[in-house]
C-alpha cells in the first residue's frame, strides 16, 4: 500500500491548501485503486500500443464503422442559410466578391467533409469485410492443402 | 494598473506608430483557431485606440469578422510595422525572411515533429521547418513576444536577444453567460485539436477508469479534427475496444454559442495534452468556472497555476479516481471553482491589455532602430 501511495504522490501535482488532508486523500485514491474490478483490455496497457500495428480487422470492426456511418446520416446538417452582412456597405461587397467563395466554403466542403466522413466509414468497413474474406479463403486453402499432406480424407465445410 | 496609466500606454503606442498600421501576418486564418483567434483579439483590442492592425495570411476562411487579406494583397508602407504570428512555417514567415524587414515576433510554439511521426507525417516537414528556422528569424525580429514561459525557453535557445513574455488575451465576451447552468452530472470536457500531441486516447483510457466506478462518465472532445486521418481512425478503434463508445462524444469544431454551451454543461475540463504553447481552452475552463486536471506538461502548469491538479507522466488510472473524487465532493469542486476563479482574473483584459500596449511599442520602437 506504501509503495502504491507513493507513487500517487509522485503522480499527483496537489496545489497547497486544495486538500485539507492529504495523506488521506491519498490513501483513499490508492484504496480505491486496488478495489477496482480489473478492466480487459487494460486501457493503460492500450495506451502501449496505440496506433501500432492492429490485428485483423472482423465483422465486429464492420458493425462499429456501419454504426458510425449510420449514426451521421441520421443527423442531417441544418440547411443552408446565408447570413447577410451588417450595413449597405456589407451587402453590396457581399453582392459584388464573396457570394461564391462564402457558399463554398460555408456549405459545400461542410457537406463534401460530411460525405467525406460517411464513405470513409462505410469503406472501412467494406475493407474490414473483404479483408476477413480474403482471410478465410486463404485459411480455407491452408487446410486443404494440410488434409492433402497428412492424407486424411476431406469434409464437408459448407 | 490604474486607467490612466492604461492610457498613457496607448497613446505612447499611437504616439511611436504614428501614421503607420501594425501589420499582422499569419500561416493561415481561421475563427476558432488558437492563433487566428489572437491575431483577430489584437486587431479588435488595437482599434477600439485607433491602431489599424491588419491581417494578411495564405488563406482567410470566411467567417472572422474580422478585416483581413490574402497575402498576395499585401502592400506595405514604409511606416508600417510587421507583426509574425509564428507556430509553423509558412508563407507568411518566408516573406518575412525574405523581405530582410525587422519583425515583431508573436511565438505561439511550435509543435516538435514527433508527435506527427506515427500519425501525420505531413505535418514533420512542416513542423521541423518551423523550428529549424527559428535562429534565423532571430536575427530579422529585434523583440519576441512569447506566449508563455514554456515558449520563451525556445526562442532563447534560437538566439533571440530581446524575449518577453505575454500570455493570450481572452476576450470578456469569449466565454460570456449565456443562460442558467445545465451540467450534467458527470461530463467531463475536452475542448482543443484531436491531433496526436494532445493524446486523446489518454482520455478514452481514462473514461475507461471512471466507468468502473461509475457508468454515467461521459466524455465531449470539442474541436476540430480530420475524420479521415489515421490518428482520429485510431481514437474510434481505441475507444471501441475499452467499451467507451457510447460514452464518449466527438462534437468537432462548433459555433461560439455551442462551444460555450459545451463547456457550461461539463463538470470537470481534462487535458492530457503533452504540448502546450499556452492552452487556451485552460484559460477558458477558468473563466466558466471548470475545476481542471492536467497533464503538468508543456505551459500548462504555469497557465493553471494552483488551480488544478496536474499530473505527472501517463497515469489514466489514477487520473480517474482524481476525477471521481472531484466529482463525488462538491465542497473541493467549490475550492477548485474560487481558486479557479482568482487565476482567471490574472490573463483577464485589464491586466494584460497594458503590458501588450508596452510590449507592442518597444517593438516599434525596436524595428525602427534598426
Amino acid at each position: 500500500m506504501l509503495s502504491v501511495i507513493d507513487d500517487i504522490r509522485r503522480t499527483v501535482r496537489l496545489p497547497e491548501g486544495l486538500i485539507a488532508d492529504e495523506d488521506r486523500f491519498l490513501t483513499r485514491i490508492a484504496t480505491n485503486l486496488g478495489e477496482r474490478p480489473p478492466l480487459d483490455p487494460d486501457p493503460a496497457a492500450l495506451l502501449q500500443t496505440f496506433g501500432g500495428p492492429e490485428p485483423r480487422p472482423g465483422t465486429d470492426d464492420a458493425t462499429y464503422y456501419l454504426m458510425w456511418a449510420q449514426r451521421l446520416l441520421a443527423h442531417p446538417l441544418p440547411s443552408n442559410r446565408q447570413v447577410p452582412a451588417p450595413g449597405l456597405h456589407g451587402m453590396l461587397l457581399d453582392r459584388l466578391r464573396r457570394p461564391l467563395h462564402a457558399l463554398i466554403r460555408y456549405y459545400v466542403d461542410a457537406q463534401a467533409a460530411r460525405q467525406e466522413e460517411i464513405a470513409t466509414w462505410l469503406v472501412r468497413a467494406v475493407t474490414a469485410l473483404a479483408t476477413a474474406e480474403i482471410e478465410i479463403e486463404r485459411l480455407r486453402a491452408r487446410v486443404e492443402s494440410l488434409e492433402r499432406a497428412s492424407g486424411s480424407p476431406s469434409h464437408d465445410r459448407t | 494598473m490604474s486607467v490612466t496609466e492604461t492610457t498613457l500606454h496607448w497613446r505612447r503606442l499611437k504616439s511611436a506608430l504614428g501614421r503607420g498600421r501594425l501589420v499582422q501576418l499569419i500561416s493561415d486564418l481561421s475563427a476558432g483557431d488558437a492563433v487566428s483567434d489572437d491575431a483577430i483579439s489584437w486587431q479588435r483590442l488595437l482599434s477600439r485606440v485607433g491602431v489599424d492592425a491588419p491581417i494578411y495570411g495564405r488563406t482567410i476562411v470566411p467567417g472572422h469578422g474580422a478585416r483581413a487579406w490574402p497575402l498576395h494583397r499585401l502592400r506595405l508602407e514604409s511606416s508600417d510595422v510587421l507583426i509574425l504570428h509564428y507556430s509553423v512555417w509558412s508563407e507568411a514567415a518566408a516573406l518575412v525572411a525574405s523581405m530582410r524587414r525587422p519583425t515583431v515576433l508573436a511565438y505561439h510554439n511550435v509543435t516538435p515533429p514527433e508527435f506527427f511521426a506515427q500519425f501525420e507525417p505531413a505535418m514533420v516537414a512542416e513542423t521541423s521547418r518551423g523550428r529549424a528556422a527559428l535562429p534565423s528569424l532571430a536575427d530579422l525580429c529585434p523583440l519576441a513576444i512569447a506566449r508563455s514561459e514554456f515558449s520563451a525557453r525556445d526562442l532563447h535557445a534560437a538566439g533571440f536577444v530581446d524575449v518577453r513574455t505575454l500570455p493570450i488575451v481572452l476576450p470578456d465576451e469569449a466565454m460570456a453567460d449565456r443562460g442558467e447552468r445545465v451540467a450534467s452530472p458527470a461530463t467531463l470536457l475536452y475542448a482543443g485539436r484531436v491531433a496526436p500531441h494532445k493524446r486523446v486516447e489518454d482520455l478514452l483510457a481514462i473514461l475507461a477508469y471512471c466507468r468502473r466506478a461509475r457508468t454515467d462518465v461521459t466524455l465531449a472532445v470539442v474541436g476540430a479534427f480530420d475524420a479521415a486521418s489515421e490518428y482520429y481512425r485510431a481514437l474510434h478503434r481505441c475507444a471501441f475496444r475499452l467499451g467507451v463508445h457510447t460514452g464518449v462524444r466527438f462534437a468537432g469544431k462548433v459555433s461560439r454559442a455551442r462551444f460555450v454551451a459545451e463547456y457550461r454543461s461539463a463538470r470537470i475540463f481534462v487535458t492530457m495534452s503533452e504540448h502546450e504553447g499556452f492552452g487556451v481552452p485552460l484559460l477558458e475552463a477558468l473563466r466558466v468556472d471548470l475545476p481542471i486536471v492536467a497533464r503538468a506538461a508543456g505551459a500548462i502548469p504555469e497557465i493553471v497555476g494552483d488551480a488544478g491538479i496536474l499530473l505527472e507522466g501517463r497515469r489514466p488510472d489514477i487520473a480517474a479516481e482524481i476525477i471521481l473524487e472531484i466529482l463525488a465532493d462538491s465542497s473541493l469542486q467549490q475550492r477548485m471553482i474560487e481558486r479557479g476563479k482568482v487565476r482567471a482574473a490574472f490573463y483577464s483584459a485589464d491586466e494584460v491589455l497594458p503590458c501588450l500596449a508596452s510590449l507592442l511599442t518597444d517593438g516599434i520602437e525596436a524595428t525602427r532602430r534598426r
